[in-house]
């Protein structure tokens, strides 16, 4: 894969971790066995359906007070997939001009696998939710496949970003 | 193999690079929240009327009446505001009342397209699984009607009396010129309904303005709740 399309391919990731991040992520059906009507006209607030991105998540937590796991989240799930992103940026950029891709690129795939991380918030939060009684049900929104999209691409670019190729000093030794 | 500037360097990219997600992010993010404002925008705009051919549920969710009847005379002895009920007739016969249903001793009156007299123990039965269950369809507390082209709904205001109840002001909706949802009629100095506010009598006494529910029957259980409650 050459510097243009590790670019083209970078842009696609962080234009799909936009969406990921901003459009809807999950919607929850809240369900109260069979008193579900009786509830729906007594207090129909309590049955809307409610939806969220995954900042809205993130803000929710911290609105309730449970900054610890809204810090990991942010960190995990917005914070370090913009900055490996960066990072691969950055290192086409250098490839383009022959240069290594530098210490930060290994750096990042050695963190890598913590970017798994985003991805199992993610299912622990949907099967947390899903495990609710009354029938409660969550529905997948297209926020998060674009998300997983975007980790998915990531990964894909990380292995073909490389380490330290098309140096000038490789490039004059090859020469 | 080429010129003496092939042994050093080239310049490092501009730290700019390491932005360029951000940047793609906060515009993706951006462009999202203005497209979710201008779609929020759109869907306030009420622009449908009622298809022709079809069924829906009328009922008229709020009714106020002018501090006096139609020539300035109290409506109650004293004081006391007046007991609001009302009437819809479609082909010349009433279909829905809420007689049994009086708003008492108010000036503005609310009715809910949902509702039930359950009873304790009837709640009781309902929550234990056992005997009779509560249906959404059965709670439906609304008119049913069939929209045909020079159809019209007839809205009667009444203030419930205990010997003699008093008409409080009356008209005719051409069916096609309703909209699903609520709509907002004002009466006018002459007694005939108009959307438009300004037009409204300021003080003709009687039936002052209402607004009339109206709801596609053909929708499941669950958005019908939705849209009557």
């Amino acid at each position: 894969m050459n510097p243009r399309q590790l670019q083209v391919c970078l842009a696609a990731a962080a234009g799909l971790l936009g969406l990921g991040l901003f459009a809807p992520c999950m919607t929850l059906h809240p369900a109260f066995g069979d008193i579900t009507p009786l509830v729906r006209l007594l207090k129909p607030d309590l049955t809307a359906p409610t939806t969220y991105s995954i900042l809205e998540g993130i803000r929710s937590m911290f609105d309730e007070g449970s900054i610890f796991i809204g810090v990991v989240v942010l960190l995990f799930s917005v914070v370090f997939p913009v900055w490996k992103l960066g990072v691969y940026f950055m290192a086409a950029a250098r490839r383009a001009r022959g240069l290594d891709t530098g210490a930060s690129v290994r750096w990042v795939n050695q963190l890598g696998k913590w970017s798994m991380l985003d991805v199992f918030v993610l299912a622990v939060l949907v099967v947390a939710i899903k495990g609710l009684p009354g029938g409660s049900r969550v529905a997948i929104e297209w926020g998060a496949a674009a998300f997983c999209a975007s980790v998915l691409l990531s990964i894909y670019i990380s292995l073909h970003i490389g380490g330290p190729r098309n140096s000038v000093a490789s490039g004059a030794a090859e020469d | 193999m080429t010129e003496n500037g092939s042994t050093e360097s080239p310049p490092a990219p501009s730290p700019f690079y390491y932005g360029v997600p951000l940047l793609i992010v906060l515009a993706v993010g951006a462009v999202f929240f203005l497209g979710e404002k201008t779609g929020n925008e759109d869907k306030v705009v009420p622009s449908r009327k009622v298809v022709v051919g079809k069924d829906y549920y009328v009922l008229v969710t709020l009714m106020e009446f002018h501090p006096a009847k139609r020539g300035g005379a109290s409506w109650d002895g004293g004081s006391s505001a007046p007991d609001l009920y009302y009437q819809l007739s479609w082909h010349g016969k009433t279909i829905y009342h809420t007689k049994n249903d009086v708003v008492k001793n108010v000036l503005i009156a609310k009715w809910f397209g949902l509702g039930a007299n359950v009873s304790v123990m009837d709640l009781r039965k309902v929550l234990s699984n056992e005997g009779q269950r509560l249906s959404p369809r059965n709670l439906i507390k609304a008119a049913s009607i069939f929209v045909e082209p020079n159809g019209e709904l007839v809205i009667r205001a009444y203030d419930d009396d205990p010997l003699r109840d008093d008409f409080a002001g009356g008209c005719a909706i051409p069916l096609a010129d309703l909209e699903p949802g609520d709509n907002a009629y004002f009466i006018d100095a002459e007694g005939k309904p108009t959307r438009d506010r300004d037009r409204m009598a300021a003080d003709r006494g009687g039936l002052k303005r209402f607004v009339l529910r109206v709801v596609d029957s053909a929708q499941p259980v669950e958005k019908l709740v939705e849209a009557l409650r």
